[in-house]
C-alpha cells in the first residue's frame, strides 16, 4: 500500500508529514528510555526481514496481490519506538533507492504503516493483553488478530487521505480498500504470528510487548528464564 | 545482560543468524516467484473503482526519477528479470540490516 507521488494533494501531504515528524521525535525520546542495549541486532535483523519480506507480493485472487507490511512485527519485537523508526527506515530507503513509494507520499506511508499499523496496533495488543491471562498462546493469538486488524486501519487511513486529497470519493474507495487489505492481512497475520510464535520460544526477552512493556507488568526476569 | 549465562549468549546469535538467514533466503532466492499482479492500492486504484473514477494515472510520475535500483532491479544487469530482482533484493537486505543497526544504536537506552 505504498502511495505513490500524486495520488495526495499538497496539504494532505504536508499534514501527514507533519504528523509522522512529530511521531517520529516522540518515539526518539521514548526509545532512549525504554529500547534496551541487547535488542539492538534484532532492530537490523527486523528491517532486513521487514525488507525482504515486502518484496514477497502473494496473490489473493482477482488479480490483486498484497505483501507483508510488517509493522506490528516491528513494534512487538522492539516496542512501538524502535518500531515505528524501523518501518520509516525500510519506507525511506524504498522510496529513495527503489522507487516505490512517492517522495511526496512518504510521511503519509509512514504515517498509514508506522504509526496506524504499527504504533496504533501495538498499543492495542497491550490493552488486549491487560485483559487476558499472560499466557504466550493468548499472547500470539491477539498478535495475530491484531496484525491483520493493523493492515484494514492503515488500509482505511490510506482511504481517507485519498479522499480529502481530492482524488477519490470516500464512499467508494474506503469499501473496496478495506476488503481488498482484509484479505491481505491474513498473510500479514500468518507471517507476523509465525516469527513472533519462533522468536518467543528461542528467548521471549527479545518480544518487547511480551518482556519489557513498561505498562504491561510482566516480570521479564521470570520470563527470560522460563 | 546475558553475559552471565553463555547458553542464552548463543540462542541470542541463533535467533539472528536464523531471522538473517530467512530474510537473505527470501530475498534472493524467493523474489523472482513473488506475483507480478497489482498490490491492494494499486488494483483498487486501477480496477477497484467505477471506470470513469479510476485514479492509476495520477501516480505515473514519480516526482524523482533518479532512484538507483528502480522497481527492485539493477540497470546495470539489464533485462534478465531473475537475476536483477535477486541481486536487489539482496543489496536491500543487507543495506536494511546495517541501517536498522546503525539507528538502534543511537536510538538506546542511554541510562544503566
Amino acid at each position: 500500500m505504498h502511495i505513490p507521488d500524486g495520488f495526495l494533494s499538497t496539504p494532505v501531504s504536508a499534514a501527514t508529514y507533519a504528523v509522522s515528524a512529530v511521531t517520529g521525535g516522540v518515539a526518539v525520546y521514548r526509545a532512549k528510555k525504554f529500547f534496551a542495549d541487547r535488542l539492538v541486532p534484532m532492530a537490523g535483523v527486523c528491517a532486513a526481514f521487514i525488507f525482504a519480506a515486502q518484496m514477497m507480493n502473494f496473490p489473493i485472487g482477482g488479480g490483486t496481490s498484497g505483501h507483508f507490511l510488517g509493522a506490528v512485527l516491528a513494534c512487538v519485537l522492539l516496542g512501538p519506538s524502535a518500531g515505528f523508526w524501523v518501518m520509516t527506515l525500510v519506507l525511506v530507503v524504498q522510496s529513495l533507492l527503489f522507487a516505490d513509494g512517492g517522495i511526496t507520499a512518504l510521511g503519509a506511508n509512514v504515517m498509514n504503516m508506522g504509526l496506524v499499523g504499527g504504533i496504533l496496533g501495538y498499543f492495542i495488543i497491550i490493552g488486549i493483553m491487560k485483559l487476558l491471562p499472560k499466557e504466550k498462546k493468548f499472547f500470539l493469538g491477539t498478535v495475530a488478530v491484531v496484525s491483520w486488524l493493523s493492515v484494514v486501519l492503515a488500509a482505511a487511513v490510506c482511504s481517507l487521505e485519498l479522499s480529502v486529497s481530492g482524488t477519490i470519493p470516500f464512499r467508494i474507495v474506503f469499501p473496496v480498500m478495506t476488503t481488498t487489505h482484509a484479505f491481505i492481512g491474513i498473510g500479514e497475520a500468518l507471517i507476523t504470528t509465525a516469527v513472533t510464535a519462533y522468536v518467543l520460544s528461542a528467548r521471549p526477552d527479545l518480544v518487547f510487548a511480551w518482556s519489557e512493556d513498561p505498562t504491561l507488568g510482566l516480570n521479564r526476569e521470570v520470563l527470560a528464564d522460563g | 545482560m546475558a553475559k552471565k549465562d553463555t547458553s542464552k549468549k548463543k540462542t541470542f546469535s541463533v535467533v539472528v543468524i536464523v531471522l538473517l538467514v530467512l530474510s537473505a533466503g527470501i530475498a534472493f532466492l524467493l523474489s523472482p516467484y513473488a506475483s507480478s499482479d497489482p498490490d491492494g492500492l494499486e488494483w483498487v486504484a486501477e480496477f477497484g473503482v467505477p471506470e470513469n473514477l479510476t485514479f492509476i494515472e495520477k501516480g505515473e510520475e514519480a516526482v524523482w526519477e533518479g532512484s538507483p535500483l528502480p522497481d527492485y532491479t539493477v540497470p546495470v544487469l539489464g533485462e534478465e528479470a531473475n537475476i536483477t530482482v535477486m541481486v536487489a533484493g539482496i543489496i536491500g537486505t543487507l543495506i536494511m540490516f546495517g541501517l536498522g543497526f546503525g539507528m538502534a544504536m543511537i536510538l538506546k537506552r542511554s541510562e544503566k
